[in-house]
């Protein structure tokens, strides 16, 4: 029965042997996609295109593989199923070349018998991750590629991974990514899924223990008593948060205002490397009308990187108060479990689209459409119906509180250089002006502050120690002015202004960091004293 | 290209601005932060940076996309 369930799996099983090395290229790339991908068009192309960016040249496959998650789902539902599923998976490994190093079977088994320290370093740093496939229908299951590189001149960033140690044949590997899987119709769809990813985070930073997309399931599920868990239906955000409050993290679920607010809240949680779960609505669009076609799916992923390429500086108008640097974010990454982890969004911030009555200012993403009409766009768009954030429970500012707190610190700061240089000119001195500057706000902790603190290049000796040794709260928000001449060019950091993000209420700032000796002066001038913030 | 006769902040000294404050008498200078920080008040209004999410949305299921 499981034979015919999962076709696909077993003919990868019987085609691989365990523990060979393969070569990633012609026959066995395919017989490779096709068990990977299991005939879905999208999938294998989303894949195909990863393999080829991490330039994968070598794989292991590895079976008999008992892999955790699956287990704990297979106990929860498949165990207790007629049909006789599969216990066992398999997982393969996936190898780059470099100049000096190109794995061959021989070359491994020599060196996996016989330990050699130089082969499993080289080994180690040519290691690009693993992908586990489970026996059945929908194969994908706890997979950790690596991310792309961090690209600094496309301001490329992945925030939200950890280190995953892998174990292979005894040789002891390592790998920087975030777990993505595949949705399981039976016990996962994709908020379990995404939510399960951002455990895997969470777990680690908040010593909570890790469910299995299973077990996520059953705690979302667990005050609506009226719904059954399997086979699963999909999650609410209510449920979400329920399965968040349930393993001891606190849930924040936010409708951002905007496309520019979205990107402020992804940029602010994200370089604290809290992963977001994200609600979407996914549709068709006309070309012609520029009309929304299809009633949309909903849709949960969850968003782990982004990207600043081919941004520019935002204007700063009345209305908005503040230029902020988020804004340069032009697309984000995120792992979705019908798609591919580090799956990209793209905002497209001059576009509107008409739903009914509505404007809606979309995302592109990598779908591609469903509707068979040709006047529709090739590929799918999104627009951001949620948030929803794990937090550690000391976080208590949000993001919002700093942001109305840095448009009043703004108005001061303006106002008082407009009076110095009114001052100036009244002395025949030069004028003074504060231009092309933004705001970069960001959740942070102690570690990552004082490490930022060490590497800092402009302040001195003294003010450095000062500052390392002084005591801190460990969750940080950081409110800076900055400017950034292109994209490319290092960001100019002028002032920066941090508040505790544990206390209750956004009442007074904790701590001002002058980079630049003008700003020592205004920072003294009174101007930002902490009893005028109250 | 800069006007040389205007300079931006980041380029100012500390000891220029310092200057420039010492200009002031020192109540005329506390008076004008006061009256900086009750204009702010006034002025600066607070901005929603999330909407209200209605019961239906946030008991909608996320879903297989279709």
């Amino acid at each position: 029965m499981s034979e015919k369930i999962a076709k696909e799996f077993y003919n990868l099983k019987k085609k691989f042997d365990n523990g060979k090395v393969y070569s990633y290229e012609n026959e066995k790339k395919e017989i490779l996609i096709k068990g990977i991908a299991n005939s879905r068009k999208q999938t294998a192309d989303a894949f195909l295109d990863i393999f080829s960016n991490l330039s994968i040249s070598n794989f292991i496959v590895e079976h008999p593989y008992m892999d955790k998650d699956y287990l704990e789902d297979y106990s929860n539902y498949y165990a207790r199923c007629y049909t006789n599923y599969d216990r066992f998976c398999l997982r393969i490994h996936f190898f780059k070349s470099e100049k000096n190093f190109h794995l061959n079977d021989d070359l491994f088994r020599e060196n996996l018998i016989q330990r050699n320290e130089n082969f499993e370093n080289e080994l180690n740093s040519n290691y690009q991750g693993f992908m586990v496939l489970r026996p059945l229908g929908k194969t994908i299951g706890k997979t950790c590629l690596k991310s792309y590189k961090n690209d600094i001149s496309r301001n490329r960033k992945y925030y939200a991974k950890r280190k995953y140690k892998v174990h292979l044949y005894g040789i002891k590997l390592e790998v920087d990514s975030l777990a993505f899987q595949e949705q399981d119709e039976a016990v996962a769809v994709c908020a379990s899924v995404a939510l399960w990813s951002a455990f895997h985070l969470t777990g680690i930073k908040n010593q909570h223990k890790i469910p299995s997309p299973s077990i996520v399931t059953k705690l979302a599920l667990s005050e609506s008593s009226y719904i059954k868990h399997f086979p699963s239906t999909g999650l609410s955000a209510e449920q979400i948060a329920v399965a968040i409050n349930k393993v001891g993290v606190t849930p924040v679920i936010i409708r951002p205002a905007s496309n520019r607010l979205a990107k402020a809240f992804i940029y602010a949680y994200l370089k604290a490397d809290i992963p977001i779960v994200c609600g979407i609505s996914l549709f068709d669009v006309n070309n012609r009308t520029k009309e929304v076609v299809k009633d949309s799916s909903f849709h949960a992923v969850t968003i782990n990187g982004f990207s600043f390429e081919d941004s520019f500086t935002e204007v700063q108008v009345k209305k908005q108060g503040i230029s902020l640097y988020s804004s340069k974010m032009t697309k984000f990454f995120a792992h979705d479990d019908q798609m591919c982890p580090f799956s990209r969004m793209e905002f497209q911030d001059h576009i509107y689209f008409k739903d009914k009555s509505k404007l809606i200012q979309p995302i592109k993403t990598t779908w591609e459409k469903t509707e068979v009409s040709d006047e529709c766009y090739n590929h799918k768009f999104a627009k951001i119906e949620s948030f929803i954030i794990p937090l550690n429970e000391k976080i208590r500012i949000t993001f919002d509180e700093v942001f109305n707190k840095t448009k009043k610190i703004n108005n001061d700061i303006t106002k008082l250089i407009h009076i110095l240089n009114k001052k100036a000119e009244e002395k025949g001195k030069s004028k003074i002006v504060l231009k092309n500057y933004e705001w970069d706000i960001y959740l942070t902790t102690i570690n990552e502050f004082k490490d930022n603190i060490r590497n800092n290049k402009t302040l001195s000796k003294e003010e450095k120690q000062n500052l390392l040794f002084k005591d801190y709260p460990k969750y940080l928000w950081i409110s800076r002015i900055v400017k950034q001449e292109n994209i490319d060019s290092d960001l100019i950091v002028l002032i920066e202004i941090i508040f505790d993000a544990t206390e209750s209420k956004i009442s007074y700032i904790k701590e001002v960091i002058s980079f630049k000796g003008s700003f020592r002066a205004i920072s003294q001038s009174g101007i930002l004293k902490e009893k005028n913030y109250g | 290209m800069r006007d040389l006769q205007v300079k931006y902040i980041e380029d100012v000294s500390f000891e220029e601005v310092q200057n420039l404050i010492d200009e002031f008498d020192s109540d005329e200078f506390d008076s004008l932060i006061g009256a900086i920080h009750q204009e702010t008040s006034n002025e600066v209004k607070k901005v929603e940076c999330r909407e209200i999410i209605s019961d239906s949305l946030l008991r909608r299921p996320f879903e297989k996309v279709k």
